[in-house]
């Protein structure tokens, strides 16, 4: 047993925390949203010159050489902040399976590029099925001569519309897991992308595939066998939403404190009230349940055991979690932060939106059970 | 960061689970909802095994060695607590989590060498004296009193819900000592004989088909020398008293033990033609409690990991409490209720399920969401404490 963090991780999160809250305040978050592309682009420079999107590259293609493990403790800051960058997309979801099961080309090809930040990438699997699992894909690659012709509709592709790279997940025969993926170039000719608006205002796209033509070497390891990649890509994605949504629901909690500290009624803090009081102690539970629930998770599937129950666990209880945490935080508030000038219900919609992303925490049970039972 | 034990700390459960294989027959085990009622051999069978225990080591086991502990390190104490737990063996940690630590830290040497080589060797146990008819959540109010006389204190006064009154030799016993200062201030701590002249227990039967018992002290003669450490300190001794065992206030071995039991069966069991496993709301409840349980287990881990670093877990502690206990009663009612009309046969007749342990279960896991510090106490402690949020 040993829950505390290495030194790097410690140095990293602390000079995280001190960054963002300099570099991401509520201001920058909200800018974001309503400028074109949806995410802020000197940030996104910031953060390339801090090496983040190279975190869990190696070294020998301009990365830090750090691992998974300590991308989702960024996550958590990630989280903090909203950070509307695509960092999660690149650096997590993307760039590791590029290292781990690309070809020396692919390798040398993306992943430079990718570490500094100079492109990003993007995972699409989902399409308007709304599946996380193969029978959900449907959009395809055939063979054609030496290449491939790619068809298809792929939905809710977080920073789809901004990512100079698609890591594209298509069905390439009829048995329900003969899928492989494909490294796009999001620029080629067929590839139309148009931003999907979400409550979680996190750049979703629909991707349209129409007689896209890619060469054969697009094809991202094993063909027919790209499923263990997305399984891999799917436990990584789940652990990062949950750690974002433990920052979510701890600064939740925080500006929740820090108001019932603040606001007076019947002449005292109304966090004086025991009401108030145990509202905010559950909301402390949940906070910290998530963190250590995910934490508990990610320290398993990093260290290479078996997890898919455990990630399941994490994201049934941090689904749940965070939505009762900035539900109650909106209680607390009432008027004051249902006015949109009000920072917290940036937090809630983020929260929301992590209810929704990887499944539902009743499609986790679903999964939880079916181990537990069949 | 790992989430996981050492070979040596999973060889040394091995061992607790082995020894409890043997010890504690299935009878007396309470890992399907409940122990079996209340019946006089228990104070008996306890001592057995706890004199095996002591044997053993595993008595004191945070006790450092020269006083005759264990000597083991956090992370074996709270192993060697979830085996107990999942077993449903009596582990009561008055006498080694409140009492001995406390006479270490604040008791004569005289005191220490009366009390803790029995204590270490199973021998001797110590029932709390603590709460009061009028002193529950508001244990300062308590109106027990220690008037010195001589060279002793004459105490008298009424503990209630002291529920190891009947199995254990002494009392760790709560009194006002000054009754003319805030409330706080002038409260002791002794260590009072029950066969002394002038207790008498009383049984009080419990819901859950259990036993706790009321104590009367009348006129009672204790010598000071069983005073423990200064007069009027006693609150803050019993503070320091809880920091002692904050990371272990809830194991969660049978709280595990029965939500495993309970899938267990929901995987096999078939019921008026239907597999129980099929039904939607038990898929649904039994993976919300194991999805539960993990987050639980996490704070536990965290809780005593800041042990293990001489931290203490103060409204992490109390989230443990607060979350252990409601989630026991969760996995009590969808066992309950799992069982449909089954759930309710008591364990005397052929019918009953689980040994018919989950009837007893549920009536019994009203307990602890009040007991050891009632929940609505834990969160004003984690609003207090844990965020700063001003006092009422």
């Amino acid at each position: 047993m040993n829950l505390d963090l290495t030194e790097i991780q410690s140095m990293l999160l602390h000079s995280a925390r001190d960054f963002l809250a300099r570099e991401c305040p509520p201001r920058v978050v909200r800018e974001a949203r309503a400028s074109v592309n949806g995410y802020a682009e000197e940030l996104w420079r910031s953060l390339a010159g801090l090496g983040w999107p190279g975190l869990a590259i190696e070294e020998r293609y301009g990365g830090s050489g750090l691992g998974i493990f300590d991308l989702l403790l960024l996550a958590e800051e990630c989280g903090r902040v909203l950070l509307p960058a695509p960092l999660i997309s690149s650096a997590l979801l993307c760039a590791p399976a590029i290292q781990a099961a690309g070809t020396e080309t692919q390798r040398e090809r993306w992943l430079p590029a990718l570490a500094a930040g100079r492109a990003v990438a993007a995972f699409a699997l989902t399409e308007p099925s709304a599946r996380f699992d193969s029978a959900g894909v449907q959009a395809r690659a055939v063979r054609e001569g030496d290449g491939y012709v790619l068809e298809g509709v792929k939905l809710f592709v977080r920073d789809g519309t901004i990512a100079d790279l698609l890591v594209v997940v298509l069905r390439t025969g009829l048995a329900e897991n003969a899928i492989t993926l494909f490294l796009i170039d999001a620029t080629l000719p067929g590839v139309t992308r148009l931003p999907l608006p979400t409550i979680g205002a996190d750049r979703q796209a629909e991707v349209r595939l129409e007689g896209v033509r890619v060469p054969a070497d697009a094809v991202l390891g094993p063909l027919h066998g790209g499923w263990p990649i997305v399984e891999d890509v799917l436990a990584c994605g789940t652990l990062a939403e949950c750690m974002e949504l433990a920052g979510v629901a701890r600064v939740a909690l925080e500006r929740t404190v820090d108001y019932a500290k603040e606001r007076v009624q019947f002449g005292r803090p109304i966090g004086s009230f025991q009401a108030i009081q145990h509202l905010c102690a559950d909301m402390a539970v949940a906070a910290d349940g998530i963190r250590y629930t995910t934490l508990l998770a990610a320290s398993r599937c990093c260290a290479g055991l078996p997890a898919a129950r455990e990630i399941a666990q994490a994201k049934a209880y941090a689904s749940d979690a965070a939505a009762k945490v900035v539900r109650d935080a909106h209680q607390i508030h009432a008027g004051i932060a249902f006015i949109k000038d009000h920072d917290l219900h940036l937090y809630f919609n983020r929260a929301k939106a992590g209810e929704l992303q990887y499944g539902i925490a009743e499609h986790h049970r679903e999964q939880i059970a079916a181990a537990l039972l069949d | 960061m790992d989430f996981t034990f050492s070979e040596a700390e999973e060889t040394f459960r091995h061992e607790v689970h082995a020894f409890l294989e043997q010890e504690w027959p299935l009878e007396w085990r309470g890992g399907h909802g409940a122990g079996p009622a209340y019946t006089d051999d228990v104070p008996a069978r306890e001592l057995v095994l706890r004199r095996k225990m002591g044997e053993r080591g595993w008595v004191a086991l945070n006790l450092p060695i020269e006083y005759g502990g264990g000597g083991r390190t956090i992370m074996e104490r709270l192993i060697f607590a979830d085996e107990m737990s999942a077993f449903g063996a009596p582990y009561s940690n008055t006498a080694t989590g409140y009492v001995a630590p406390s006479l270490i830290r604040f008791g004569t040497e005289d005191q220490k060498r009366r009390f803790l080589p029995g204590i270490a060797s199973g021998e001797i146990d110590f029932a709390l004296g603590y709460t009061e008819p009028n002193a529950g959540s508001d244990l300062a109010s308590i109106q027990t009193r220690a008037v010195r006389d001589g060279d002793d204190f004459v105490i008298s006064g009424q503990k209630v819900y002291t529920t190891m009154a009947h199995k254990a030799r002494y009392c760790w016993l709560l009194a006002r000592t000054d009754p003319e200062v805030p409330k706080h201030r002038g409260i002791s701590l002794f260590i009072v004989d029950f066969q002394s002249p002038g207790v008498t227990v009383r049984p009080l039967w419990t819901i859950d088909d259990g036993r706790t018992n009321e104590v009367f002290f009348d006129s009672v003669r204790v010598p000071r020398t069983n005073l423990l450490g200064e007069l009027n300190r006693g609150w803050y001794y019993v503070s320091t008293a809880l920091d002692f065992e904050r990371f272990n206030g809830f194991p969660l071995g049978g709280t595990r033990h029965l939500f495993e039991t309970l899938v267990a069966f929901a995987r096999d069991a078939v019921i008026g033609g239907r597999r129980l496993k099929d039904e939607p709301w038990l898929r649904s409840g039994l993976a919300d409690i194991a999805a539960r349980l993990q987050a639980v287990t996490a704070l536990q881990y965290r809780a005593a990991w800041m042990a293990e670093k001489g931290e203490v877990p103060n409204a992490e502690a109390s989230m443990l409490k607060l979350f252990a206990s409601e989630l026991l009663q969760s996995i009590a009612n969808l066992g309950f209720r799992m069982l449909g009309l089954y759930g309710g046969v008591q364990e005397d007749s052929p019918w009953a399920q689980l040994m018919g342990r989950l009837e007893r279960g549920v009536r019994g896991s009203l307990l602890g969401t009040f007991a050891g510090g009632s929940n609505e106490i834990q969160r004003n402690i984690i609003a207090g404490r844990g965020l700063g949020l001003p006092r009422d």
